[in-house]
């Protein structure tokens, strides 16, 4: 449905009422004010900001491990409703921490207190009974996994009881998927990333550029529009909705093509989320393995850390699966940070380039180089820096003396900390993916982007399951 | 200048100079990120209108395209 406005340009309903403040609309150059207007840019400050802190703890023979606190292992619900009472302290602190660090950074980028803070205190309180869930000894039994509870749980919240859009202030999926990234780094040794990092980056540039190709062919063959055949194929190939936002604007797309790859996007992570984990499992794939699968095979960040996650802890309480769960979040992440995220820079640029030069013409207006900065996912600085301190940190310490003192007092606290932010993170996308709302495929770009998922998970699976297995089964020892 | 509606990537530094033909600073343009968030429907489920690999992009509701601030047409408007 569209409206008419003034000089014949039709605006939807939504345009239509914001159009109202269409001034104010129209944001300036933003240069290095970024560094406190972009959430790449806040994952850093709070996520390398807590690894700092812990690290300084450390070193005066302390630790912030008072603050990390998670549920017990519980068989009865009284243990877990004893521990909750017992520690209420401990979760009351950790509340005021994320509280006020996500506070600051939210006030910073624009958004309003008001809203954030009741948005996040039902975000809070709810991660703590999702946490809880996934606590119990028997949940694995039941595929209770913490990534799942709380997906399902906000989509089923969102769909069937609905709840007022100014609480989506809370629910920022990225922003905490990104601050939980960075956390991952500290847990991350620098050396699995200088080891993995190359393979993981062959690999999913194999699979990366083969999704894309064909998802553009296949597009340019259904007779779609270039641009929209390159935004499918970007937000398949590469980094999922922020892939294709990245690319519909490097080529100028039309308004519509974006929402309807998100939409594409969303679909199929979501699918992707259930569909890895159970085929790993019912295979009794490594967790490696199935982690770097889940890293070649997922649209987006948040979605591939839920299937990794849920399937990593899956491997660590259940027989038969072998690996842990840092082989399979580790896994993941080197495939889909190092190995497809950080590439989306240059990607925007070849595209531009060929959009200016090959389908407009337009020579003399080539796209400026430093757009591959521009557009670079900045939180990856932070997860790098984070593996790099912890792993100077670590460097004096004998394998022992590590498990005894740096990873109980040091590491991991910080990976309780990621894990909350990571609950945080799925819960937002079950609370912010309102199906009704997402905008209209159409049976062609389904087709042309369905085509990719199918290479892509197909690929995905030969490379991880057959030709690197190796490197996937032994990250622990790399 | 490109004609009405052939949006351009701009010069290397047509984006940064104050007032310059370009997109950021045209009447059509909108790249305020909780407008953009409000407009492309799922956006915000699995991404951020303030990542920044958006970079300074937004909306051309003139053209109905989504593309640079540092694009260029000759339908330009302060």
């Amino acid at each position: 449905m569209t409206e008419k406005k003034k000089d014949d340009v039709e605006l939807t309903p939504t345009e239509a009422e914001w159009d109202e403040e269409a001034d104010d609309l129209r944001v300036g150059h933003v240069g290095w004010k970024e560094l406190w207007l972009k959430e790449d840019w806040w994952a850093i400050w709070v996520g390398l900001g807590i690894v700092l802190v812990a690290v300084a703890f450390f070193l005066n023979d302390a630790s912030i491990r008072w603050i990390a606190i998670k549920p017990a292992r519980w068989e009865h619900l009284g243990q877990a409703l004893s521990h909750f009472i017992d520690h209420l302290p401990q979760y009351l602190a950790m509340f005021v921490m994320w509280l006020v660090v996500f506070s600051v950074a939210v006030k910073a980028m624009g958004y309003r207190l008001g809203e954030f803070i009741p948005s996040f205190v039902f975000v809070f309180v709810f991660s703590i009974l999702i946490f809880m869930v996934g606590a119990w000894t028997h949940a694995h039994h039941y595929n209770l996994e913490p990534p799942l509870v709380a997906l399902v749980l906000g989509m089923l919240i969102s769909n069937l009881i609905g709840l007022p859009r100014w609480m989506d202030t809370g629910f920022r999926v990225e922003f905490y998927i990104k601050i939980g990234i960075v956390l991952l780094g500290a847990t991350l040794p620098f050396t699995l990333i200088v080891w993995a990092g190359p393979v993981a980056i062959v690999q999913a540039s194999i699979v990366s550029i083969a999704t894309f190709l064909t998802i553009y062919f296949t597009a340019k063959k259904l007779g779609l529009d270039r641009r929209l055949g390159a935004t499918l194929g970007a937000g398949g190939a590469v980094c999922g909705v922020s892939g294709a936002i990245a690319i519909a604007g490097a080529v100028g797309a039309r308004k519509e093509h974006a929402p309807i790859a998100i939409t594409l996007v969303i679909l199929w992570a979501i699918v992707m989320i259930f569909f890895l984990p159970l085929v790993s499992r019912a295979l009794g794939l490594h967790a490696g393995i199935a982690g770097a699968w889940v890293g070649t095979s997922e649209f987006a960040d948040a979605a591939g850390f839920a299937a990794a996650q849920a399937y990593g802890s899956l491997a660590e309480n259940l027989p038969g699966i072998q690996g842990t769960q840092d082989d399979a979040v580790w896994a993941f992440t080197l495939m889909k940070v190092v190995g497809r995220d950080i590439w989306i820079g240059i990607w925007a640029f070849v595209l531009a380039l060929i959009s200016t030069l090959k389908w407009e013409r337009k020579a003399g207006q080539e796209p400026n180089p430093a757009e591959i900065w521009w557009r670079f996912p900045k939180f990856v600085i932070g997860f790098v820096l984070a593996s790099i301190i912890i792993t100077l940190i670590s460097k004096g310490y004998s394998f022992a003396e590590y498990n005894k003192v740096v990873k109980p007092e040091l590491v991991g606290p910080v990976k309780t900390l990621r894990t909350w932010a990571f609950i945080f993170c799925f819960f937002s996308i079950g609370l912010t993916t309102r199906f009704r709302e997402l905008a209209a495929a159409g049976i062609r770009p389904f087709t042309a982007f369905t085509t990719g998922v199918v290479v892509n998970v197909l690929l995905g699976f030969v490379l991880s399951v057959v030709v690197f297995s190796g490197y996937w089964s032994h990250l622990s020892h790399g | 200048m490109a004609e009405p509606g052939t949006h351009t990537a701009g010069g290397r530094q047509a984006g940064r100079r104050r007032g310059a033909p370009v997109c950021r600073h045209c009447r059509h343009f909108r790249n305020d990120a909780d407008y953009l968030e409000a407009v492309l429907p799922g956006l915000q489920v699995m991404g951020s209108a303030r990542a920044s690999v958006r970079a300074e992009d937004g909306i051309c509701v003139r053209h109905q395209l989504y593309l640079s601030a540092r694009c260029s047409c000759a339908g330009f408007e302060r």
